[in-house]
């Protein structure tokens, strides 16, 4: 019944007006024919409202031109068919008073009707189309609402494409579907290593699709917006019957996490724009739950290394020595800083054997300072294990320079310790001054001579311990006098920066001892801690600090 | 990352006796650092680098970790995987023993700055890595 080459209205005239209205259009206007049929028949060719009395063989006779508005007339019937949206819905049938031919006035009511029924069926299709578009974003919300339930509490990163892989399968229909993430997240393209982190479809189809979309999602994540791809217009080097491919990026603004992508085959309709939209959507949700899942990782992370960095700081600070020895005629004092993460310090006293014992006092003092490369827990392992062989040795009454040789020999034999060691091993003879040294590969200690009034370093060539097979330090001895300080530190003094960048430094070092040389132990190490600190102006330390100071009373 | 504590890595080729390649460092070394020269140095012992110059010229500081990085680097030009420099354990037995007096023999130091030429001499590693003022001496005697 309806016109050749124009396409029906998609929703049935009866689900855009009620008859009940209609039937009371055609009756007022009825009225305005009198004696007359007035009928309005869908484009199926069924009577919708007005007079039953039409006869379908009457009714299919008429075969409505093309034109919108224009009325015909066949055997004393006026036909004014209607159109909304210049699709045919219908016609607006009406004949006249026993035979009489239908005059001007049935075409001008029919004309009338036609244009209030016309204007009834836009409002009934403008309502339909808003509560549709109402009904698709309520279960877009409703969605979007399940996912951000589902994949929202998600925490596990390798979780994530599946969930929402899942979720798109059941909205949307797909032949073929994957998540593709890049190995590594990039700032604004899609370059970069690509893997599956999850899919359905035959693996073969999967591989196809994941090649064939790699340009779909570059352009995809270079715009941020999803795209369809019609394969059939692209040679495949494998037929695997695909016709459309949706890829929507997975991106978060800083950067390009992988895209979602679907495919249909070719006897399936093509993805649409509100596909794409929705799918989008998903792709979305997807990157925000993938960047918590990662930025929650990350403070796992951090959390285990704050709690490995705190237990590698109490073991260390359990090796360090509880007080300062204390012998007639000398000072020492001593202070361990720690920066924000351990850095393996070690400093120790070790009361020598001797023979004499000077009113229970050390008449031979071991003294030792190192810093073990590293952080952390098996820094703070290696010092422990590194301060336990120099006590070792320097108990057995072994040479500085054999300490060094032996300690290093026994880290290089132990190998579980990938770590080096810089160590300054000194034996003090508390009675005359004499000091013995060698040095593995340590910052070498000021001396600062009274007599004389003079600084210099207790140079010793060495070599750091753990590092090489063999090492062969050279021993040297002196003699501190009255008055004379030793001051033995750690990198992290000589290394410590102000806010400009610079290092403090050896010769500052220097500097600070002079200018106190006179002072106790005590208060030379503070005017050294206080010098640092009015030189780094609030830079926090990037390396413990280890300083002590010994001093022979005049 | 603080503004100080910035380095680059500039690589080039050079054919003297034998190919060297020379790793030209710029900036401060320490810990910030110190993986990515050692991941260098791997990625160019794997492209088939077997002498390494390590331009240390424009390198104004060195920190202990940095001395890390040249240990680990001369293991990997002897062939050898050095040890995890963050954890500390593993099993195989790399240690660079030295050769012809106790040098590395394919691995070698350019010019560096006095700062690092002193961290280099109190560490020791001056009597296992050669250190050469100038690169034609550092050439000729690969």
């Amino acid at each position: 019944m309806a016109p050749q080459n124009v396409p029906p209205l998609e929703v049935p005239l009866h689900r855009l007006v009620k008859r009940q209205e209609a039937a009371a259009l055609l009756a007022e206007f009825g009225t305005l024919l009198p004696g007359g049929h007035l009928a309005l028949i869908g484009a199926d060719g069924r009577v919708y409202a007005g007079s039953a009395e039409w006869k379908r063989a009457e009714l299919q006779r008429w075969q409505p031109q093309a034109g919108e508005g224009q009325s015909t007339c066949a055997g004393g019937v006026v036909f004014q068919p209607v159109f909304v949206q210049s699709r045919y819905v219908g016609a607006l049938v009406a004949r006249a008073e026993g035979d009489a031919s239908p005059g001007p006035l049935v075409e001008r009511t029919l004309r009338c009707l036609q244009t209030s029924l016309t204007l009834l069926l836009h409002q009934a299709l403008e309502t339909r189309d808003v509560v549709s578009e109402t009904l698709a974003r309520y279960r877009e919300i409703n969605l979007l609402y399940r996912i951000g339930e589902t994949i929202g509490h998600c925490l596990e990163a390798e979780e994530i494409p599946r969930l929402v892989l899942g979720e798109v399968h059941r909205i949307i229909e797909a032949d073929v579907g994957a998540v593709i993430m890049l190995a590594v997240p990039v700032t604004g393209t899609s370059e970069g290593v690509r893997s599956i982190a999850a899919s359905f479809g035959a693996d073969e189809t999967v591989c196809v699709l994941h090649e064939a979309s790699r340009a779909a999602m570059e352009r995809a994540c270079d715009t941020g917006q999803p795209i369809i791809v019609d394969l059939t217009c692209f040679p495949q080097p494998v037929d695997t019957g695909l016709g459309t491919v949706l890829c929507a990026p997975i991106k978060t603004p800083e950067h390009t996490l992988g895209a979602l992508v679907l495919g249909r085959f070719r006897e399936q309709p093509e993805f649409t724009a509100g596909d794409g939209k929705l799918v989008m959507a998903l792709a979305h949700q997807a990157a925000i739950s993938l960047e918590t899942a990662r930025l929650h990782q990350e403070e796992v992370q951090q959390q285990r290394l704050a709690e490995e960095l705190e237990i590698g700081r109490t073991i260390q600070l359990s090796l360090l020595p509880a007080s300062c020895p204390v012998v007639s005629g000398w000072e020492f004092a001593a202070t361990y800083r720690p920066a924000r993460q351990v850095g393996g310090d070690l400093y120790d006293f070790i009361q020598l054997p001797t023979d004499v014992l000077i009113r229970d006092e050390p008449g031979l003092l071991g003294m030792v300072i190192a810093d073990v490369t590293g952080k952390g827990i098996p820094a703070a392992l290696f010092m422990a294990f590194s301060r336990t062989v120099i006590r070792s040795e320097a108990m057995n009454g072994r040479s500085p320079a054999t300490i060094m040789q032996r300690t290093n020999r026994l880290i290089v034999q132990d190998m579980r310790y990938r770590l080096f060691l810089s160590a300054f091993y000194a034996a003090l003879d508390t009675r005359s001054g004499h000091l013995t040294y060698a040095n593995g590969g340590h910052n070498w200690p000021l001396w600062y001579q009274a007599d004389g009034n003079a600084t210099r370093w207790l140079a010793a060539p060495g070599c750091v311990l753990g590092a090489f097979e063999e090492v062969e330090p050279e021993e040297r001895a002196v003699a501190i006098g009255p008055g004379d300080v030793l001051v033995f530190y750690t990198d992290g003094v000589t290394e410590a920066r102000n806010p400009e960048g610079g290092l403090f430094g050896e010769e500052r070092l220097k500097a600070t001892v002079e200018a106190h040389a006179d002072a106790s132990a005590q208060e030379l190490q503070e005017a050294i801690l206080a010098a640092v600190e009015e030189f780094t102006d609030g830079t926090s330390l990037s390396d413990d600090l280890t300083l002590f100071v010994v001093k022979r009373q005049a | 990352m603080k503004a100080w504590n910035q380095m680059a890595i500039v690589i080039h080729q050079v054919q003297a006796r034998v190919p060297v390649t020379i790793m030209q460092l710029h900036g401060e070394l320490d810990a910030s650092h110190y993986l990515d020269v050692i991941a260098q140095a791997r990625e160019l012992y794997a492209a088939g680098t077997r002498h390494l110059l390590l331009d240390l010229s424009d390198l104004s500081f060195m920190a202990s970790s940095g001395l890390v990085a040249l240990h680990s680097i001369a293991l990997i030009m002897r062939g050898r995987e050095p040890p995890d420099p963050e954890h500390g354990r593993k099993a195989s037995p790399p240690r660079a023993k030295g050769v012809e007096g106790g040098l590395v023999a394919n691995c070698k130091i350019l010019n560096p700055q006095p700062p690092v030429s002193w961290a280099l001499e109190v560490s020791g590693f001056k009597a296992f890595l050669e250190v050469c003022a100038d690169l034609e001496t550092a050439l000729a005697s690969f």
